[in-house]
């Protein structure tokens, strides 16, 4: 049997670590583990150069302020690998203020961060803290988690993830949550995302098998567990 | 003669209100009260060196408590109502269960009054310092009920010229108060901007007390604590005389307090999520220096009051059962360590709230290792998962490679006793975070068959 294998890289990890972001780097791994994909995960540190020829799976996560900007300062470097990537329709996943720095720009109280300028859309300061538990409705299903963070991201035209069904989303103005761009998702929810989604994890599992191998389908997985902890999330935010 | 009888008579109501099961916080001191109506004044009159009140709406006990255990470290004997029972007869209860018949005197004592109450106990015993933590609009009704009380602590404090008042200045309530009685007063509050878990909440609805305009926040950290002043009138926060400085690292939070002259500081490491016992901390610490105290008493009276409760405390119900608070990463994997060195036949319960006083974010369960468990999965008969957050430790643990039939979930506290002790497992471990704590050491406490509880020295 052939043994298919993924190349997931997760960028700047010494500088966007917070939240749990490693379990979506877990989850993502286990999920192909269990069936019999390797992933191998590739680190991109500040300073390396690029070397993505053979990713299929970009990682950015959050980090603080002061964090975000050494990253983007960085990434600058990065840029026009990254946008080659995004428009060949790799995957690329972005969390809370990995997403905000993929943007024009992100402004925090009492200063102003250029972004990366991958995307159009911008962040402007909230006056409130916009915490707790989310569920979002994208074109297939529910999405569960937790956001925490105090930008308010406006898409500009851009395409987002799906729609608030409870919880602030973007900006707690327009009920769209994240964005969506070819294979690019950007979004809020943390908790971590993928543990708890389970069919977005395999929609990325899935999308980067095709785009590699060319294959569709995708074994399935006894996730009663995960079906649990969604009925749970959204049981006791009145959803169900 | 008659209150030395009192004194014996409410101890032994105490011990046998234990006996038969009643909590014995303030039959006694009940009982004291009628047969000797001025016991709480004799009481008073027995504590030598200094009485301090902590009074307020949130975080009296463990401001009182914290206090408690730095006039320890200085070496003092001090009378304190640990337990939180804090009208006039639990008080008296206090007095009660800290005194011996051999000696009934004290260098200090240190007791949280409820706000209600204060003028009741005041009435009886006139304390050297009070501690204001805040007053909280928002658990009185709107409808002049917090005036109404304002003024009683009021009156009741123009009783005593002599109490210096300790008062929070992020708090525009507590300090609206102050201003209108002449005492000593000293104030501490928070430099440092900081996210308290309800920014901005505050913003519209506090009003000046003294012109009745809307209040301008520059910073709101709770409710309506945080730095504010009043465009019409000029009323303002207070430069404090005790000034706390937060400084966040990953995981990590560090208070630093300033006194006045900056002869005094105090530094410690708080957990990051427990935003709530920085006032708590600042306030004790306040208190300390002001009692007299050097900075060193009051750190190892902070760190030593911290680690108390929940710490490898040990049970025993048909088989060894040991519970640890632990509240972030660090903490975890450290008393997940001790669970994998002890190689018995383990039941592991892990259990993880999200209210306020937990951190309501529990994503850290993905920077916490896990894995350390996996690594001894065959000494782990089985996991049971419970609190607000079990899905979550389940779904972290199967991320961890653990078999999904190893996890079960249970929906109560009396479950998670009854799956440990009845499984096939020789001991037992339960690692939680804070607000489950106290409910589960009650059962575990309740169906204790060994002697007393006993604890070992702390791993987190
Ligand atoms: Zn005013």
């Amino acid at each position: 049997m052939r043994v298919m294998k993924l190349t997931m890289c997760h960028l700047y990890p010494e500088l966007l670590n917070l939240y749990g972001d490693t379990g979506n780097v877990l989850a993502l791994f286990k999920r192909c583990q269990w069936r019999n994909i390797q992933l191998d995960v590739i680190e991109h540190h500040m300073g390396d150069k690029a070397d993505f020829k053979d990713v299929d799976i970009f990682f950015v996560g959050a980090g603080a302020a002061s964090e975000q900007s050494m990253a983007v300062h960085d990434m600058k470097n990065i840029k026009a690998n990254l946008k080659d990537a995004v428009e060949q329709g790799k995957i690329l996943l972005a969390i809370c203020g990995g997403y905000q720095l993929l943007g024009q720009y992100y402004q925090a109280k009492g200063g102003n961060a250029d972004g990366l300028g991958l995307f159009d859309f911008y962040t402007e300061p909230a006056d409130i803290h916009f915490v707790g538990n989310i569920v979002v409705k994208t074109e297939d299903y529910y999405l569960v988690g937790f956001e925490n963070h105090i930008g308010k991201t406006y898409l500009n035209g851009l395409k987002p993830l799906g729609q608030v069904i409870s919880g602030f989303g973007n900006n707690g103005e327009d009920k769209t949550e994240g964005v969506r761009y070819k294979n690019t998702i950007g979004t809020y929810l943390h908790g971590p995302l993928l543990p708890k989604n389970p069919k977005l994890c395999d929609e990325i599992i899935a999308i980067a098998l095709k785009n590699k191998y060319n294959i569709a389908n995708l074994e399935e997985l006894d996730d009663s567990l995960e079906i649990k902890a969604r009925e749970h999330i959204l049981k006791s935010m009145g959803q169900k | 003669m008659r209150r030395i009888l009192a004194v014996i008579a409410a101890k032994m109501t105490s011990a046998l209100a234990k006996l038969t099961g009643h909590q014995g916080t303030n039959i006694g001191g009940e009982l004291a009260l009628r047969l000797c109506p001025d016991i709480l004044t004799w009481f008073g009159s027995k504590v030598k060196d200094k009485i301090i009140f902590v009074t307020g709406t949130n975080g009296k006990t463990s401001t009182n408590n914290m206090i408690y255990s730095i006039i320890r470290q200085s070496g003092h004997s001090c009378v304190c109502n640990q337990l939180g029972a804090n009208m006039n007869s639990g008080l008296i209860s206090a007095f009660i269960n800290s005194s011996t018949l051999g000696s009934l005197e004290w260098d200090y004592a240190c007791l949280e009054v409820d706000e209600a109450s204060l003028p009741k106990v005041m009435a009886h015993i006139k304390p050297h310092i009070i501690v204001f933590t805040n007053i909280f609009v928002d658990q009185l009704d709107r409808h002049g009920e917090m005036d109404a009380l304002l003024d009683k602590i009021k009156t009741a404090i123009k009783t005593s010229e002599d109490t210096v008042l300790l008062i929070n200045a992020d708090d525009p309530a507590l300090v609206s108060l102050g201003d209108g009685l002449p005492h000593m007063k000293y104030y501490y509050g928070i430099e440092t901007e900081t996210d308290m878990g309800s920014k901005g909440l505050a913003r519209d609805s506090v009003l000046c007390k003294k012109c009745g305009n809307r209040l301008h926040y520059n910073y709101c950290y709770y409710g309506q604590l945080g730095h504010y002043t009043c465009q019409k009138c000029g009323f303002t926060r207070p430069v404090p005389d005790f000034r706390a400085f937060l400084e966040d690292k990953t995981g990590k939070r560090k208070l630093i307090v300033w006194g006045k002259d900056k002869d005094f500081i105090v530094e410690t490491d708080i957990n990051i999520n427990d935003t709530y016992s920085i006032y708590n901390t600042l306030a004790a610490a306040s208190c300390g220096a002001l009692a007299g105290n050097t900075p060193e008493t009051v750190l190892n009276g902070i760190e030593t009051y911290r680690p108390q409760v929940g710490r490898m405390e040990k049970f025993y119900i048909q088989k060894p059962i040991t519970l640890n608070l632990a509240k972030n990463p660090i903490g975890f994997n450290e008393s997940m360590k001790v669970v994998s060195r002890d190689s018995s036949l383990k039941t592991v319960a892990i259990g993880i709230n999200d209210l306020p006083q937990d951190g309501r974010d529990v994503s850290w369960l993905w920077d916490t290792n896990f894995e350390i468990l996996q690594e001894v999965d065959e000494s782990i008969y089985g996991y049971i998962l419970f609190g607000q957050r079990r899905y979550d430790i389940a779904l972290r643990l199967k991320y961890a490679g653990v078999e999904p039939e190893k996890l079960i979930i249970a929906e109560n506290l009396e479950d998670v006793v009854d799956g440990i002790v009845k499984s096939e497992s020789d001991v037992g471990y339960i690692l939680l975070n804070y607000s489950l704590l106290f409910d589960i050491q009650k059962i575990l406490k309740e169906r204790n068959e060994g002697n007393e509880t006993y604890h070992v020295p702390s791993v987190s």
